[in-house]
């Protein structure tokens, strides 16, 4: 994805980070997915809004979707490093 | 190597020399938005929760249209048996409600007038459950109405939802009981066994009660607030052979997915 066109990687991006305020959680988290190939930092930028609009302390002890987002974040950086090593090589 | 018109000519886009790839900008931007939302609602909460607002209110929307959406997909046929069951349910309840209305008109003309309800206030939901991840409600309600921290947030019918965590001028956000780390006291079944409801999100509730408590499938859980009232019914006893205690799942008499409005009271 970071070949595809720009236009392109700014629409899934952009229904990532306004996702949270139409969607509910599972539809957001899979756009977010999806994002992740436009940029890997998606995901982590949509935890931190969805915690912004919707986490408080009495409701969850931590931000579980800044940690989840975290987590995809580091998911998809190793992702796109490997699939970049691939194309090097070949 | 010869080109040709009909070959597909590619643009190459101007990079900046201090940021090298497309990548690392999108990066940067993303960063950048992320800081200001933060930014927002950390030092301007109110104003952040009130230009989202207009935003949560489409969402729900939404979320009902699709819902509805989906409702036409299903099978037509098990819809109307539901339907029917439900009314008859409806029905026997509404007979119900009667005879105990009646009671107790004779118990207050025979123990004396009892003091009237206290009023509440009555507010709209912006964002609830499944859109919100967490057992959080955001109200079009705040001090401006009367709604004050701690206030007790009551679905339609009377049953307890949760408590007023944060009220602002013209918005209010809500915690459920549900919500993990909450706990309330409760009873449950015909022989009122006394627990504690622990909240484990999605609107569900987990409690411990003895073994031999003689609490079964479908006994309804009770909360103290004028009367016994009741929240949830007991979907799943989990016992364990070696240890005295028994662990209820209890599922919620209200859908929280569905609710529109709520009333406050102190």
């Amino acid at each position: 994805m970071g070949h595809a066109r720009p236009v392109v990687r700014v629409v899934l991006i952009a229904a990532a980070l306004i996702a949270p305020f139409f969607f509910t959680i599972g539809i957001t988290s899979f756009i977010a997915l999806i994002a992740a190939a436009a940029s890997p930092s998606a995901p982590l930028a949509v935890g931190i809004i969805v915690d912004a609009l919707y986490w408080t302390k009495a409701a969850y002890p931590y931000p579980l979707g800044t940690f989840a987002g975290a987590l995809l974040t580091a998911a998809a950086f190793m992702v796109h490093s490997f699939i970049e090593t691939r194309i090097m090589r070949v | 190597m010869a080109t040709f018109s009909s070959m597909k000519k590619r643009r190459y886009f101007r990079r900046n020399a201090l940021i090298a790839a497309p990548s690392f900008s999108m990066g940067v931007a993303l960063f950048t938005i992320v800081v200001v939302v933060l930014g927002f609602r950390a030092l301007l909460p109110e104003p952040f929760l009130r230009a989202t607002a207009p935003l949560l209110a489409v969402g729900t929307a939404l979320s009902g249209f699709f819902a509805d959406l989906r409702a036409q997909f299903a099978d037509t046929s098990l819809l109307r048996r539901e339907r029917d069951d439900l009314m008859r349910e409806k029905d026997s309840l509404a007979r119900e409600n009667l005879a105990f209305v009646a009671k107790i008109e004779d118990l207050t003309q025979f123990l004396g007038k009892e003091p009237a309800p206290p009023l509440g206030i009555i507010a709209g939901i912006l964002t609830r459950p499944p859109e919100s991840p967490y057992d959080t409600l955001v109200i079009a309600a705040g001090a401006t109405s009367g709604v004050s921290p701690g206030m007790r947030v009551l679905a339609p019918g009377g049953t307890p939802l949760g408590f007023v965590e944060t009220a602002f001028t013209s918005i209010a956000r809500v915690t459920l009981y549900s919500a993990p780390g909450q706990s309330l006291s409760a009873w449950v079944g015909r022989e009122r066994v006394a627990m504690t409801l622990k909240g484990k999100g999605g609107g569900a509730f987990t409690a411990l009660v003895p073994k031999d408590a003689g609490v079964v499938l479908g006994d309804l859980v009770y909360v103290a607030g004028g009367g016994a009232l009741p929240v949830g019914r007991v979907r799943e006893v989990g016992t364990d052979l070696s240890s005295p205690i028994a662990t209820l799942s209890i599922t919620p008499l209200v859908n929280l997915f569905s609710l529109t409005w709520v009333t406050l009271v102190p």
